[in-house]
Formats: structure tokens, C-alpha cells, sequence
């Protein structure tokens, strides 16, 4: 399954995503540890905003 | 000409790139190879400039090193492209020095002279050799070195003897100058290289228009929102979003929508196809109707257009056996050529009063035999000419040029031969098994007559049919709206579909079913015994109120393309799954004699190893697509795959046809035997001018003229007779 990483908005594969958090019970997929760390500090900003755009980890 | 520096700059095509990083990835992929000395990668041109040390390194070994970090490098065409040019190079270089001398050879000829006439031949004829054939004689020093006898050998001996006997008609002015024939020579084979590398460029372009095809992103659906992905991201049980107008991006089959899709690029097929829920659709192909959605099944090599891409690739890769056998032939006929020639020189050095007999007798009968040779220059002249003239430049030509024709017209019919060597067998084939009726039909079943019992039920019966997704129903949809000009629906409620069944539906409190019917003598007056049927029952009073029978129809050229291949002296085999009614009514119609009903997939195997031990001399070839065909199509001598079966079908097949019908067959069949007879005439007219004159130049009684002749007769046969090819009726 694909998901969307809620802080950058990258596509996610479940078996690759580098860290899962849960919240009010959804499951979402990270592609780094520092989308995971800024959605754990403010999920609501994230889910209220929607994602910062397509860019890759190493542009960020 | 050679480039013996090491230093090596080329230009490379990068396929997968689709952003900034991706440059990056690819740049030091290339770069990290040990060899590599600079490198630029251009992501608008999808280009890689490298410069390498070809000592070192060679693109194969960079390529692998790209595609281990998931981009590719089309070497392919870059080394189709380099060939070509330096080809073109010699070619132009050879053309620059044989034009001269064929203007300084007709003045000779019509007995114009000039001072130093000869000398300029000669000098001209030596710079040929020395700048344009300097990669030839490289190349045929390398084969002597190893042994092997190739035509490059044969080529050089002939071009460097040719100038040789230039400097000995210097001395000996009785002995003709071959000077002339050499450059001649030279340039004929150049020209024979350079078609054959700009065949093989455009077909390393076929391969890059099928890659084309393969669109690079695709919109997926996750967590519910649409998303732009590069194609390799996708996997199979992704939903693609395809609108219209768009290509779909890789296999997979419609979940959502209906529409028509545009296969023309992938199976030649100009009509745009009717794509249902549940339909496979090609990675590849035009989205002509509405938005759909699908379903991923298939990515990456295993999609059906990178089967077709390396098909294609492997076609081009693969040697015919025929020139196995030519390479045999070649190996010895250059050594007894070589003998052949310094017999003829120790003969004449050992027996000079004949020749001079010989000599004198021969210049009174033939004008053009020169006078007064002695023994010396008799033996000179004649084993000089003798390698010059058993050249045969065209022989090159023979069986690629052949090839080149065929294959793209088989592809422009819907055709792909796994290898050349499937031409061969394909031309002498004498069984062909159909392993199913649907080859022989159109597939697709239509309304043959419906009786009713009540008047009024067409609507009922329309509307029903309406609401079920089987193939029988949509038949019936088909006939009511094109034949009856039907569209409004009946307000139906309580529709209910039950696979195997039927529809159920309530109508004015009345309870109706359309689908199988309930008992056969219910409906067995009023339909054939190879017709499908459905039945429409009133089933509140328990009434039969419809008859509808459905049949697959034949193809129109289904007769026709049987009795064709009965004219082939090819016979025809039905071997099918389907019922005993339905087989025998097709095989008897299209004029089949032999068939089989209710065959399963051993039956059809054994059925081939049976016909191969009793007559083991027939070539049996097998037309299937199943899974269950594969063994069958291994068995046979030649597989024929439909492109639209499986892919277990299509690898295990030695032609792969994408439009599964019998006409494309019998074209396939035709392209193959008269490839294979074009290339028996080819090598017959490569050899037959140099054959004829090979015992007139060891008696010495040839001129430079007739070699000439001989040369420019057998190449430009060659090639206009492989180019006829594109002319046969199909």
C-alpha cells in the first residue's frame, strides 16, 4: 500500500516508510524521521495545511 | 578511418531521468567508473556526453554501472550511431578516390590517354587502399593472425594484389593494371557495410520508437487524493487515473469507465478498441474516450511492450543459420581461392612455353586478352586476377539486407520474429495446428435470429440486457441499439444480475428473467446446435416469451486464408476446446478436414509428437495462447504466439502475431518463404558473376573491365532484390 507522507506530501510505500505514527486513530507513513518528528510536535498544523509540497528529502 | 587514440568522447542517450536528482545519480554512476575521464548529463535532452578511455573501459561496462542505479543508457543506438559514422567515413574516403579513377578508366578505355596514365591509377588506387581500406586490411591481418579465413581477408588480398599488379605493369607493360578494380572493389564493399549500419540504425530507431511509447509518469490514487508518480514508483494493485488523451501508463485492467484506446503503435491495428470494466489494457497505448481507472497489474520488463522491445532487440541480435553455413562456406572457399591463385602461379612459372602458346592462341580469339605475356607475366597476371576476381562484395549484402526488408514489413503487419532464424523455418513449414475456433472467428458473438412469443417484449428485452456486464447481453444491447434503433430503457426495478444465471427484474409487478435458458427443449426449434443462447421468461405466469440465438461468427477471410494455405501445400489442423457442434461446424465451413473437438492441452502435444514420429520430415507449426499452450508451442517446430495471449505463451513462441487472426497468420507465412527465397537468389547472384570469370582470369584471359563489371552487376542485384521484398502481394 502507498500513502501519502501529511508533511511533505511524498508518495510512501508502507514497507519503506522510515517511521509510522498514530493520531486519533489514523495510521500515517513518513519518508524521513524529520517529517515524523515535525508532524509528532504539531499534527494538527499538518492535517489543517496539508502537506508543504513534492520535494525530495535531500532538497529540503 | 582507425581512431587509435584512447581518448573516446561519445554521446549517450539516458532513459528513467525525470528530475534534477536524478541527474545527479546518473552522473556519478557514470563518472565512478573507473576509465570514465569526464562526463556531462543534460536532463532537457536526456543526453550523456561521455569521455572515456576506450582502453579502460568500454560503454557496456558504463552502462551496466547506470543500470544498476535504475536509469539505462542507450548504447544501442549510440553504437549503431558510431558504427555508421565511421562506416560512412571509409565509404566517402573510398567514393573520393573511385570516382577518378573510373573517369581515368573509361578515357582508357575509349582510347583517350594521357601521359603517366597508368601511374596516376596506380597511385590513386594505392591512396584508396591506404586511407579508406585501412581498417579492412587491419582487420583481415587480425583474422590471418588468428587463423581464420574471413572475407576480409579475401577483400584485402584482392584490393592489395589489384594495386600490386599496377607496379608490375610498370615494369612488365604487357601485364594489365588491376589498380582500378581494387579501389572498385573497395568501394563496393564499403557500400554493401555502410547500408548494412544504416539498416541497423534505423532499426536500433524502431526499438527507440516502441521505448518511446512508455510514458514516463502516471497518476496514481493513494490516501484518496491523485498523485503525479514516475512509472518506476508504480507497483501491481496501484489505481491509475488515465484521462483522455493520455497514454496509459503501464499494463494493468479498467476498474472505472468505459473507452476506446488507440493500440495502433503496439499492434498495427488502425481501429481504436472498445476497452470494458475488466478489460486488459496495454502500457502504451492512446486513451480516446472518457477517464478511466485501472488497476496495475504488470510493471516494468514485464509489461507487454518490454517483451516486445527485447523481441524486437533479440531479432536484430540473432544470426540466421544460413549464415552459419555461409560463414562454412566462406572459410573454405577463401583458402582454395588463395590456393587456386598461387596454383595458377607456380603452373604458368613452371610451364612458360604453354603459357606463351596458350597466350599467343587466346589473344587471337579474345581482343581483349593482352599480347606477348611471358611465362613471369602471365603467372603474375593470372593469379592477380584470379583473387581479384572471386571477391564476391555482394556477398555481404545477401542476408541482411533480406532480413532488414523482411522485418519491418512482418512488423508493419503485426508481426515479430524472435529470431531470423524463425524466417527459415516459417518458409518450409507443412502442418499449421489452430489451437481454438476464436483464431478462425471474429470473437466476438453477435444476435443470429430471436423468436418471440408475445409481441412488445423488444423493449423489456433491451432494457434487461442493459443492466448485465455478460458478454451474450452486451450482444443483445449491440443488436437492439444498432438494428433497432432502440435507446430509452423500460423503468425496471428489483434488477438483480446472478452470475451463470441471468438478470431478474420487475416490471409493472411482473417478475422477468433474461439469461440461460431453463430447459434446452424449451428452445431447441428455434436455434442451431453451434449457437449460443438466451431465453427471456415471464416468470410470475412461468412463460417463454423470447428466443434469442447468438453465434460467433467466421471470419470473413477465414475460407479464403485456409484454402491460401492449402495452396502453400500447408495443412491446416483444428485442434480446440470448444464443443464437438461448434468445432465441426467452423473446421467444415472454412474447408478444415483435419480436427478435434473437446481437446485438451495434451491432446494438442501429443497430437504434434505423434504427427512428428510418423512423418518426421514435416515442419509443424502451432498457433496458441493459453498458459496451457506453451509446451505445445515449444514442441512445435515453429510457435506462434497471439500477442494478446499470455506471457507464458508469448516467450515460449518463435512469432509472436498481435492480432489474433488467421490473416495475419498466412501473411506471416508468406513474408517468411519469400524472405527465405530472396536470400537463396541473393547468394546465388553474390557468387555467380565471380564464379563465371574465375576460370577465364586463371588462364589469363580476362580483363580489369570484366571484373568490373562483374562486381557492380552482383552488388546492385543484390540489393534491389532484397528491396522487392516490400513488393509481394500479402
Amino acid at each position: 500500500m502507498k500513502h501519502i507522507d501529511p508533511v511533505c506530501g511524498m508518495v510512501v510505500k508502507e514497507e519503506n516508510a522510515k517511521g509510522t505514527y498514530e493520531y486519533k486513530g489514523t495510521t500515517y507513513f513518513f519518508c524521513s524521521e524529520t517529517c515524523l518528528n515535525a508532524f509528532k510536535s504539531d499534527p494538527e498544523k499538518y492535517l489543517k495545511e496539508g502537506p508543504l509540497g513534492h520535494m525530495p528529502p535531500e532538497e529540503r | 578511418m582507425v581512431k587509435n587514440m584512447a581518448k573516446k568522447k561519445t554521446v549517450v542517450e539516458v532513459r528513467g531521468m525525470s528530475c534534477a536528482s536524478c541527474v545527479n545519480t546518473v552522473r556519478k554512476a557514470i563518472a565512478n567508473t573507473p576509465g570514465v575521464i569526464n562526463v556531462e548529463v543534460n536532463l532537457a535532452t536526456d543526453q550523456a556526453f561521455i569521455e572515456y578511455d576506450e582502453e579502460k573501459v568500454d560503454l557496456v561496462e558504463i552502462a551496466k554501472n547506470v543500470s544498476k542505479v535504475g536509469y539505462a543508457l542507450d548504447i544501442e543506438q549510440a553504437k549503431a550511431n558510431e558504427e555508421l559514422e565511421n562506416i560512412k567515413q571509409q565509404f566517402i574516403a573510398s567514393a573520393l578516390f573511385m570516382v577518378p579513377v573510373t573517369i581515368l578508366m573509361v578515357m582508357h578505355m575509349s582510347g583517350i590517354m594521357l601521359p603517366n596514365m597508368e601511374l596516376l591509377q596506380l597511385i590513386l588506387s594505392a591512396l584508396a587502399v591506404a586511407t579508406a581500406g585501412q581498417e579492412t586490411v587491419s582487420r583481415a591481418f587480425k583474422a590471418l593472425f588468428h587463423g581464420q579465413w574471413t572475407m576480409d581477408v579475401l577483400i584485402a588480398s584482392g584490393v592489395i594484389m589489384a594495386v600490386l599488379s599496377g607496379g608490375i605493369s610498370l615494369v612488365y607493360p604487357s601485364v594489365y593494371s588491376f589498380a582500378s578494380v581494387g579501389s572498385m572493389i573497395l568501394f563496393f564493399n564499403l557500400l554493401g557495410k555502410y547500408l548494412e549500419s544504416s539498416a541497423k540504425k534505423r532499426a536500433a530507431k524502431s526499438i527507440r520508437a516502441l521505448l518511446d511509447l512508455r510514458p514516463q509518469t502516471a497518476r496514481i490514487i493513494v490516501d484518496g487524493i491523485e498523485v503525479e508518480v514516475p512509472v518506476q514508483q508504480l507497483d501491481p494493485g496501484d489505481i491509475m487515473v488515465v484521462r483522455p488523451g493520455e497514454r496509459i501508463p503501464t499494463d494493468g485492467v479498467v476498474l472505472e469507465g468505459e473507452c476506446y484506446v488507440d493500440e495502433s503503435m503496439i499492434s498495427g491495428e488502425s481501429m481504436p478498441i472498445q476497452k470494458n470494466i475488466g478489460d486488459t489494457v496495454i502500457g502504451g497505448s492512446i486513451n480516446l474516450g472518457s477517464p478511466i481507472k485501472v488497476r496495475v497489474t504488470k510493471v516494468g520488463e514485464d509489461t507487454f511492450l518490454s517483451h516486445l522491445i527485447d523481441l524486437v532487440q533479440q531479432a536484430q541480435a540473432a544470426r540466421m543459420p544460413i549464415q552459419d553455413t555461409l560463414d562454412k562456406i566462406i572459410s573454405v572457399f577463401v583458402p582454395t581461392v588463395i590456393t587456386l591463385a598461387a596454383f595458377t602461379f607456380v603452373f604458368w612459372l613452371l610451364f612458360p612455353g604453354l603459357a606463351i602458346s596458350m597466350n599467343n592462341y587466346l589473344s587471337s580469339i579474345l581482343p581483349w586478352v593482352p599480347e606477348g605475356l611471358t611465362g613471369f607475366s602471365l603467372a603474375a597476371f593470372a593469379s592477380i586476377a584470379t583473387l581479384v576476381i572471386a571477391c564476391p562484395c555482394a556477398l555481404g549484402l545477401a542476408t541482411p539486407t533480406a532480413v532488414i526488408v523482411a522485418s519491418g514489413l512482418a512488423a508493419k503487419n503485426g508481426a515479430y520474429f524472435k529470431d531470423g532464424a524463425a524466417f527459415q523455418r516459417l518458409a518450409t513449414v507443412s502442418t499449421i495446428v489452430f489451437d481454438k475456433t476464436g483464431t478462425l472467428t471474429t470473437g466476438k458473438p453477435t444476435v443470429r435470429k430471436i423468436t418471440t412469443f408475445r409481441e412488445d417484449v423488444d423493449e423489456l428485452m433491451y432494457s434487461m440486457a442493459k443492466q448485465s456486464h455478460h458478454p451474450l447481453s452486451k450482444a443483445l444491447v449491440a443488436y437492439f441499439e444498432e438494428g433497432q434503433k432502440l435507446n430509452s430503457t423500460l423503468p425496471l426495478e428489483n434488477v438483480k444480475e446472478t452470475p451463470g444465471l441471468g438478470v431478474l427484474a420487475t416490471f409493472r409487478g411482473k417478475v422477468y428473467s433474461l439469461g440461460k435458458p431453463r430447459r434446452t427443449e424449451d428452445v431447441k426449434d428455434f436455434i442451431d446446435a453451434t449457437d449460443s443462447t438466451v431465453a427471456l421468461y415471464d416468470e410470475t405466469d412461468q412463460v417463454l416469451l423470447a428466443v434469442c440465438a447468438l453465434t460467433d461468427p467466421l471470419r470473413e477471410d477465414a475460407a479464403a486464408a485456409i484454402e491460401e494455405l492449402k495452396k502453400m501445400a500447408i495443412e491446416p489442423v483444428l485442434l480446440s476446446g470448444d464443443r464437438e457442434e461448434v468445432v465441426k461446424a467452423v473446421a467444415e465451413t472454412v474447408g478444415i478436414k483435419t480436427f478435434k473437438a473437446n481437446a485438451l492441452p495434451e491432446d494438442k502435444l501429443n497430437f504434434i509428437k505423434q504427427l512428428k514420429a510418423e512423418h518426421p520430415e514435416s515442419v509443424v507449426a502451432m498457433v496458441g495462447d493459453g498458459i496451457n499452450d506453451a509446451p505445445a508451442l515449444r514442441l512445435a517446430d515453429v510457435g506462434i504466439a497471439m500477442g494478446s495471449g499470455t506471457d507464458v505463451a508469448i516467450e515460449s513462441g518463435d512469432v509472436v502475431i498481435y492480432k489474433s487472426d488467421i490473416g495475419t497468420v498466412v501473411k506471416t507465412i508468406k513474408i517468411a518463404k519469400a524472405t527465405a527465397k530472396k536470400i537463396s537468389q541473393n547468394l546465388f547472384w553474390a557468387f555467380f558473376y565471380n564464379l563465371l570469370a574465375l576460370p577465364l582470369a586463371m588462364i589469363g584471359a580476362i580483363h580489369p573491365v570484366i571484373a568490373e563489371i562483374a562486381m557492380a552487376f552482383s552488388s546492385v542485384n543484390v540489393v534491389t532484390n532484397s528491396l522487392r521484398l516490400n513488393r509481394i502481394k500479402l
